[in-house]
């Protein structure tokens, strides 16, 4: 077992110490370098997070560390050192010694990162009478359920006899975590652990990993996409970009004053807590991340940064430290932190303030149900059928010109509620009005004059578009089918649309795996404006998005809307997005709407508290703000049999007693709000703020 | 659990009742010769023909004679076989005895060998072992049965005379006295099996092996044998059980064969004779036990599935 | 134990574009400059073989269909006799009867010697060759009736080739069209097919054949309908099972929300992005047809006599196996060879396919 460190939370021997880590991929065509100069120390009790878009390399380099790297990787250049020892030259046998002995890994996914074959006692034993000779059965047992104690699970003793797919995603990655642990390792690794969970889940294991640093006295290396994960848990960050750290700082100091460009612009398109789209923009660095094997030479990032001259192009530069704990990788920094320093406005996409005015009510939802019928468990599926009530007496209403966020978990029901009103679920009840049709049936029942007002833009960038289609021709389809326009003039539609989503007529004759996410996601975007829809409905359209991207296609959605007038429903779990886009938000649980309302009746109470546990989850990329801790017990129970009554009383943190198991009070204000719970509304409207929007930071936009 | 069991019972006899159906459709109602025609012989008088069909009731609307098949099947009564002039219960009896014999051997032979192949090709993917054992499991397993047993035929008892030809047991003696015939038999289902059941064993390990949880057992630490043994294995071989279970019926075919050409006195030979020289009844008898058998199989591998794989053992 | 390739990413889309070797170049953000434009439909199929060109088995078992097929093509040219003729070789000036291998009978035809210039009227007696091995008159030999295993060889690959491809193709039609409605529709039209397709599952199809022949009789068409009807249920399943997959694809909702109807999704959205994985399993049925052909025709359900059909003729040599397993195993060889070769060919693209993606 690694020695625990008997020395104070920090000590001063770094435990893991890189330097200049290279690492390359051997193809038939050459050797790529994912990785090409990474430096960094980590010390015990110490959380370091990498962070950068997809294919910087900061997976690369956690692999790297455990010598994970596959056949055809090696470490090519620089020093890995941990706890004195060298990692780069052990042999395999030493590497396995100290895998899930002194250096444990926590990866994503946790639905299949267990065997689905073994009980999880054995899954966690098995780690402790590995590296320890000495341990036996018996013991091996009890300090597995220790540790389940200590990552909160409810019932260890149970949980050791339980299969993995009887626990749920938020507890299997604390199995995970618990099993990463056993032997207290010096080093823990965490690659994206949170990046398949629920929100409100996500919050309780970002709390565990802080508290297992403070408890185990771990160093913590975190890897991420998300800034406001990075806000929360981190105390030290690195920027990857192109395979290279580019800068790396406290963390405070890092969202306080970001020196590279890239870290700038990374900073400028994400919104801070509270941003609204018609007080700010999300400016984006124009460009796409090169490729590993057609780096440009001198600085990686030059052909996109807005401070690039001559010198950037032909000289590489140096990773060097600026004053004490911050240090960047740009031939500028000291100028750009004095503000010197010049910038090429053409390279970065300012967009115009988002500046349509609402119109008429065009979407009125009524007592909205969609319940799917089980098959029954008898033979031939007869019996008894069981219910989803996947929606259940939802109402809202849309004006031209305005966007909806909805918003929710797993589960919460929200994609239902949008497949509802467009048709592609049936109505089990309720009413829908749009434009003054009442809307009943499916898609096959509505007439394309009703269609084409109606469209949807969806998740996943790669499924959305059929990838043997041109995509030319699934635009012209979309319009021929939806609009009048006379056959010859199709084709100059289509390229008309093209346009406005900013790809144009070469884009054509492509296919659609010639092109890239943020590319899918625009012709997806000119398909559902080729009817001229007064309504469009977003599910989750920039989640499967690295950030820069994300930020561009939001813009696209904004300017769509102020041209257009169109109304939007924004389908996301994503707060913050929603807090900067919407005009109205409806916060869902399990089906119902517990809390709707224009969005600035979110930014202090009155809140349900579903609201006010998701507002306090939600990870902010603001280091500053410190919102107050409200989590969620539990899971999100079955939509087959839902709570009786107020569908959130099994985890509501304000939990009043039996009257919470009949249905909720609605509690409507003047400005519109409604929230369902049984508590007063002047209760509600007495709570404690869970963020302070007024102490965030004003964002540091790249062109003020 | 027994649940399951139970409705898998239900399906079983559904599947049966329509079998029988399908059967009786067949034999007694499609042929345009009737079955007293076939049964007695081209030499046989129209006398004769009619007096049969008189005895065997055959005018009766076809609802009554399906009911009186249906019972004379569960009460195991199918009348005489013209092949054999014996009772069609005694002549089937035995050879399905034989043929289960048969294919009990094969069993014994080709799992273990199969399995062992596979897991071994799959450890060593892409390397010379794999390919290998990868190209020859393909060539053996396409290879029909009828080529397989003429080469083995022309090797073994043409050129070199070790083995006899024909199933020939001298008169009182029981097959298991004599294991020389069952070699060719055996070895001709096994050339035919152990490729198919390899190559699915190979991917079901390659696809446990790719898979997240071996990956984090890796990152745990743990030695490269326990991986294998403690983790992939038991993964690994649940779907080469449910992939068999669909290929009993193309076994039974390749039974059928194997017992033609090498003269296996089984039940897979006495149908074949049955359907060539139409002996109605020993046909319909002998196929009934062999789809029995065949439904039968499928219904204790998808149990043994069942009781295997903890997802829906525990729900 | 580690893994053959590099670990997986996060599921977060990248902005970096698909095709390696482009430039970097400034444009707005979420575009990039995507190479590689429409080509010509000539060359996309050109490029669609690719799976079976890059695949080593792939190809030697392609070499072998196609040297098959030729057979099969040329077939009458080919053979030396017809295939119900016997060979007839001459009664060496001087022998009796006695002197003649043993088995051998009059002919009722005159030998001829290919000779111009003998006269017309000029009879040499002879006699038949049966059983013989290769001889110079018969390259394969002589079956136990003299005719020559050679021609029959070379005439029976046209049956065989054109049933087996035949008999999948109708059972692929069908089970397709079951399978994309199955898929898509679910419901009770689910239910009904997969019960059917389990009961037909259920059944050996060696027995059902058995059942057929002797109440009916066995003929080609009943050969190309069991077979047929044999390969629906897999097809189905299979078509079935990518349906449902596909059908909840978002470009399905799309299609659906600009109001296509059921018959064009299933057709020019899901059927399309199906194909590849049919295709390979059709090329497999292929091979498990001819395996069958050969079979039934051993067994004496197949085709029926005087057809020279590869199986009927393993059944006949199978007899004199000890003194001439020429006439036995020459067919035997061929069959096997062709199945082989088929096999190997899907194999091939099947290993290539899932490497591509």
């Amino acid at each position: 077992m690694a020695t625990a460190a008997a020395s104070p939370r920090t000590g001063t021997e770094p435990v893991l110490s890189v330097r200049n880590l290279a690492i390359d991929y051997q193809t038939r065509k050459g050797d790529i370098p994912a990785v090409r100069d990474v430096t960094f120390d980590l010390r015990r009790g110490e959380t370091l997070a990498i962070v950068g878009e997809s294919g910087c390399g900061k997976s690369t380099v956690a692999f790297a560390l455990i010598g994970f790297l596959g056949k055809n990787g090696r470490i090519s250049g620089g020093s890995v050192e941990f706890l004195g020892q060298d990692l780069t030259g052990l042999e395999e046998e030493q590497l396995r010694r100290i895998r899930g002995n002194n250096i444990s890994m926590v990866y994503q996914d946790p639905t299949s990162a267990l065997n689905p074959s073994l009980r999880v006692g054995v899954q966690l034993a098995e780690i402790l009478t590995e590296h320890n000779e000495e341990c036996g059965e018996k013991e091996a047992y009890e300090q597995c359920v220790a540790m389940l104690e200590h990552v909160h699970m409810p019932d260890p003793k149970k949980m050791m006899e339980r299969y993995p797919h009887q626990l749920s995603g938020g507890q299997r990655q604390r199995v995970i975590i618990a099993g990463g642990l056993l032997n207290r390792p010096a080093l823990l690794i965490m690659d994206e652990p949170t990046t398949a969970l629920d929100v409100t889940i996500e919050a309780t294991v970002l709390d565990l990993v802080q508290e297992i640093k403070e408890k185990f006295n771990t160093a913590v290396l975190f890897i991420t996409h998300d800034l406001g994960v990075v806000a929360r848990v981190a105390d030290r960050v690195a920027v990857m970009y192109a395979g290279e750290v580019v800068e790396e700082a406290p963390i405070k100091e890092l969202f306080a004053n970001p020196l590279h460009p890239y870290t700038r612009g990374l900073l400028a398109c994400i919104p801070r807590a509270g941003a609204f789209k018609r007080d700010t923009v999300l400016q984006s660095i124009l460009g796409v991340v090169p490729p590993p094997n057609a780096l440009p030479t001198g600085c990686a990032f030059e052909p996109r940064c807005p401070y690039s001259e001559e010198r950037s192009r032909d000289e590489h530069p140096e990773f060097r430290p600026l004053n004490g704990s911050h240090s960047v990788r740009c031939h500028f920094a000291e100028e750009i932190a004095a503000g010197t320093k010049s910038l090429d406005e053409r390279k970065v996409h300012i967009p115009a303030a988002a500046v349509a005015e609402p119109g008429e009510t065009i979407l009125e939802a009524t007592d909205l149900k969609t319940y799917y019928a089980q098959k029954g468990r008898g033979l031939f599926g007869l019996g008894e059928k069981s219910v989803v009530k996947a929606c259940d007496d939802v109402d809202f209403s849309l004006r031209a010109g305005q966007t909806l966020g909805l918003v929710g978990e797993s589960g919460s029901g929200k994609s239902t509620v949008a497949k509802t009103i467009l048709g592609l679920e049936p109505v089990t009840g309720g009413h829908i009005e749009f434009m003054g049709l009442d809307l009943k049936g499916t898609v096959d029942d509505r007439a394309s004059k009703t269609l084409k007002l109606l469209q949807m833009v969806f998740q996943s960038p790669d499924a959305t578009l059929n990838p043997t289609m041109k995509v030319g021709s699934a635009i012209a389809r979309t319009v021929a089918k939806l609009t009048d326009t006379p056959h010859k003039s199709v084709r100059g539609r289509v390229i008309e649309l093209l346009d406005s989503v900013k790809l144009g007529e070469r884009y054509y004759d492509r296919l659609p795996r010639q092109l890239s996410g943020g590319e899918k996601q625009r012709v997806a975007i000119a398909r559902a404006l080729a009817g001229n829809p007064n309504l469009i409905v977003a599910d989750e359209p920039t989640s499967a998005l690295d950030v820069s991207v994300q930020a561009a296609v939001l813009n696209l959605l904004l300017e769509i809307q102020s041209e257009n007038n169109t109304a939007f429903i924004l389908i996301t779990h994503d707060l913050n997005v929603v807090l900067y886009l919407a005009d109205w938000i409806a916060v869902m649980y399990l089906g119902h709407i517990v809390d709707y309302g224009p969005r600035e009746a979110f930014l202090k109470p009155p809140h349900h508290p579903y609201t006010e546990a998701l507002l306090s989850a939600i990870p902010l990329p603001d280091p500053s703000v410190e919102p107050k801790k409200v989590r969620l017990e539990g899971t999100i129970p079955s939509a087959i049999d839902p709570p009786k009554g107020c569908v959130f009383n099994t985890r509501c943190p304000r939990y009043i007693g039996e009257i919470c198991h009949t249905d909720p009070k609605i509690h409507r204000l003047e400005n519109g709000q409604m929230i369902a719970c049984h508590h007063d509304i002047e209760y509600l409207a007495s709570i404690d703020p869970v963020i302070d929007f007024d102490e965030v930071q004003e964002p540091r936009l790249l062109v003020p | 659990m027994s649940r399951f069991i139970l409705r898998r019972l239900g399906t079983l006899g559904i599947t049966l009742v329509l079998v029988s159906l399908m059967v009786f459709l067949i034999v007694e109602v499609a042929s345009p010769v009737s079955v007293c025609r076939r049964n007695l012989g081209q030499f046989a008088t129209d006398e004769q023909v009619t007096l049969c069909e008189q005895r065997l009731g055959l005018d009766r609307p076809l609802p009554v004679r399906y009911a009186e098949f249906l019972k004379n099947a569960v009460t195991l009564d199918f009348g005489v076989s013209t092949l054999t002039d014996e009772p069609v219960l005694d002549s089937v009896i035995p050879r399905l005895g034989k043929t289960l014999m048969l294919a009990g051997i094969a069993f014994i032979v080709i799992m273990p060998l199969a399995v062992v192949l596979g897991i071994l090709s799959a450890l060593k993917e892409g390397r010379l072992m794999d390919r290998v054992i990868a190209i020859s499991t393909l060539t053996a397993t396409s290879i029909p049965e009828i080529a397989t047993g003429i080469f083995l035929l022309v090797v073994f008892v043409g050129w070199l005379g070790w083995l006899p030809g024909a199933t020939v047991i001298p008169q009182g003696d029981s097959l298991l006295q004599h294991p020389s015939f069952f070699v060719l038999p055996v070895l001709t289902l096994t050339l035919i099996e152990v490729g198919y059941v390899a190559r699915i064993t190979r991917a079901s390990m390659i696809d446990v092996l790719d898979s997240q949880y071996i990956r984090t057992a890796y990152l745990k630490g743990l030695s490269y044998w326990k991986i294998v043994m403690r983790h992939a294995l038991r993964n690994a071989l649940l779907a080469p059980i449910a992939v068999i279970m669909l290929h009993v019926n193309w076994l039974i075919g390749g039974i059928v064969v194997t017992e033609v050409i090498f003269g296996y006195p089984g039940l897979g030979r006495f149908i074949l004779g049955a359907a060539l020289n139409r002996d109605v009844f020993g046909l319909e008898a002998a196929t009934m036990i062999l789809v029995l058998v065949a439904v039968g199989t499928q219904l204790i591998a998808d149990v043994v599935y069942t009781f295997l794989n903890p997802r829906i053992r525990f729900g | 134990m580690a893994p053959e390739k590099p670990p997986r990413k996060p599921p977060v889309e990248t902005a970096v574009p698909p095709v390696p070797g482009a430039p970097a170049v400034a444009l707005p953000t979420g575009v990039a400059p995507s190479v590689g434009l429409q080509l010509p439909w000539y060359k996309r199929l050109w490029e669609g073989t690719i799976p079976l060109r890059a695949s080593r088995v792939g190809m030697v078992g392609f070499a072998i269909v196609a040297f098959w097929t030729l057979v099969a093509i040329l077939g009458p040219v080919l053979a030396r006799y017809d295939p119900g003729d016997q060979v007839v070789a001459p009664i060496p000036k001087g022998a009796t009867i006695l002197d003649l291998p043993g088995g051998a009978f009059p002919s009722t035809k005159p030998y001829r010697e290919d000779n111009p210039d003998t006269p017309e009227d000029e009879t040499i007696l002879g006699y038949v060759l049966t059983n013989s091995g290769p001889t110079s008159t018969a390259w394969f030999g002589t079956d136990d009736r003299g005719r020559d295993v050679y021609s029959r060889l070379v005439i029976g690959a046209r049956q065989v080739m054109v049933i087996a491809p035949l008999s999948i193709l109708i059972g692929a039609v069908i089970g397709i069209l079951l399978g994309l409605a199955a898929g898509y529709y679910g419901g009770w039209i689910d239910e009904i097919l997969m019960r059917i397709l389990d009961a037909i599952i259920a059944f050996p199809i060696i027995v059902v054949l058995l059942l057929i022949v002797s109440s009916i009789g066995a003929s080609r068409v009943t050969v190309i309908a069991a077979i047929a009807v044999a390969s629906i249920p897999g097809v189905a399943r299979l078509a079935r099972s990518l349906t449902l997959d596909l059908r909840t694809r978002d470009y399905v909702s799309a299609a659906r929300l600009r109001g296509e109807n059921a018959m064009y999704i299933m057709v020019r959205e899901i059927f399309p992005n199906a194909s590849g994985p049919i295709i390979i399993d059709l090329t497999l049925r292929v091979g498990y047809a001819v395996f069958a052909i050969a079979t039934l025709g051993f067994l004496g359900l197949g085709l029926p006599p005087p057809t020279p059909d590869w199986g009927s003729m393993v059944a006949e040599g199978r007899n004199f196996v000890t003194t001439n397993a020429w006439a036995a195993l020459f067919p035997a060889t061929a069959i096997a060879t062709l199945v082989v070769g088929l096999n190997l060919m899907a194999d091939g693209i099947r290993q290539e396919s899932a490497r591509y993606r």
